[in-house]
């Protein structure tokens, strides 16, 4: 059997994954442990819940996404990721970009198919 | 075990694979990991929900690399790379200067050390090893003292012929057979640590390739 999950094919979700955590920053502000349980839910979003971490500080020296403590019921204070203008921007221009891509390669993958 | 023992044990291992990483970088990154385990591991979890957890989260090697920027500089650590840390300690000494010269050309062309590491392996001290076996040679000769003013690497190739009348005339001090001593001890035990030091990079580079295959 080939191997889809190789090389390529992390690459390229490592790459989408960081528009999905914007996105769901959009939504409202969220510490680390959320967002991996979030998009955990989703089938096939990530692999290795740690690498999430590195990512997230990737996008906030980016200036991406900001962050802040806020207290927590269940025990110590977390830190909260929450969208910035600029993240708000570079995921509208990646959302643009992804749809024209996304229906480019199904049409071929299509094309080919038949 | 208890689950908090696996959790501790893993932290563990996470910090000491974080340590390649800059320092505020790593103390964040191990931050995160360690409240993320505090969330996923609440008291009264057992030790299988705690190793499940660590499954989850993955190796403490692929998220750190994951907090390299770009794709990792120490990609790959290849046989030129030890090769270089072996030059730069003793080519001095096999070839004078130019064995030398070769393993700092290599250990600069090195995606495996970063700049600082380059640093430290070109100038603690300049020449490696062959620096003590010409302070040496100096100090077995007449030249006591002044061949601590004359260690650069360039003058090794010199030493070995004309050391007699020349080194003398611009000797200075004289009695120094103790300075000298000490100062061979400390170029010699520099030269090592300084090999040490690249070697154990190197180490931890193979084992994150490793790890990330």
């Amino acid at each position: 059997m080939v191997d889809v999950d190789g090389r390529g094919m992390s690459q390229l979700r490592r790459g989408v994954l960081e528009y999905c955590v914007l996105a769901l920053l959009r939504e409202e502000p969220r510490y680390g442990f959320d967002v991996i349980r979030t998009l955990g839910e989703v089938d096939g979003m990530i692999t290795t819940e740690g690498t999430l971490y590195p990512l997230l500080g990737r996008l906030r020296r980016d200036g991406l996404v900001e962050t802040h403590w806020q207290e927590s019921q269940s025990g110590p204070p977390r830190r909260y990721y929450r969208l910035t203008a600029r993240g708000t921007a570079a995921l509208d221009a990646f959302t643009e970009e992804w749809t024209r891509f996304s229906a480019a390669v199904d049409s071929m993958l299509g094309a080919a198919s038949r | 075990m208890s689950a908090q023992q696996v959790v501790e044990e893993y932290l563990g291992r996470f910090e000491r694979a974080a340590a390649v990483l800059p320092r505020g970088r790593r103390g964040e990154l191990v931050d995160e990991i360690r409240a993320h385990l505090a969330e996923a591991v609440p008291p009264g979890a057992t030790e299988s929900d705690a190793r499940n957890a660590i499954e989850r989260l993955g190796s403490p090697e692929a998220i750190v690399v994951a907090g390299l920027d770009g794709p990792a500089p120490h990609d790959t650590v290849r046989t030129r790379d030890w090769v270089a840390v072996l030059l730069v300690l003793l080519g001095g000494v096999v070839i004078p200067v130019i064995g030398w010269i070769v393993g700092v050309v290599l250990l600069w062309s090195s995606r495996a050390f970063e700049v600082r590491h380059k640093l430290v392996g070109t100038l603690v001290p300049p020449g490696g090893l062959s620096a003590a076996a010409f302070l040496a040679f100096g100090v077995s000769g007449s030249a006591t003292g002044c061949v601590t003013t004359s260690t650069g690497p360039a003058d090794v190739v010199g030493a070995p012929a004309p050391a007699g009348p020349e080194a003398v005339t611009t000797c200075t001090g004289g009695g120094s057979g103790l300075a000298g001593s000490i100062l061979l001890a400390v170029i010699v035990i520099a030269s090592v640590a300084t090999a040490a030091y690249l070697g154990v990079r190197l180490q931890r580079a193979q084992r994150l390739t490793a790890a990330v295959g």
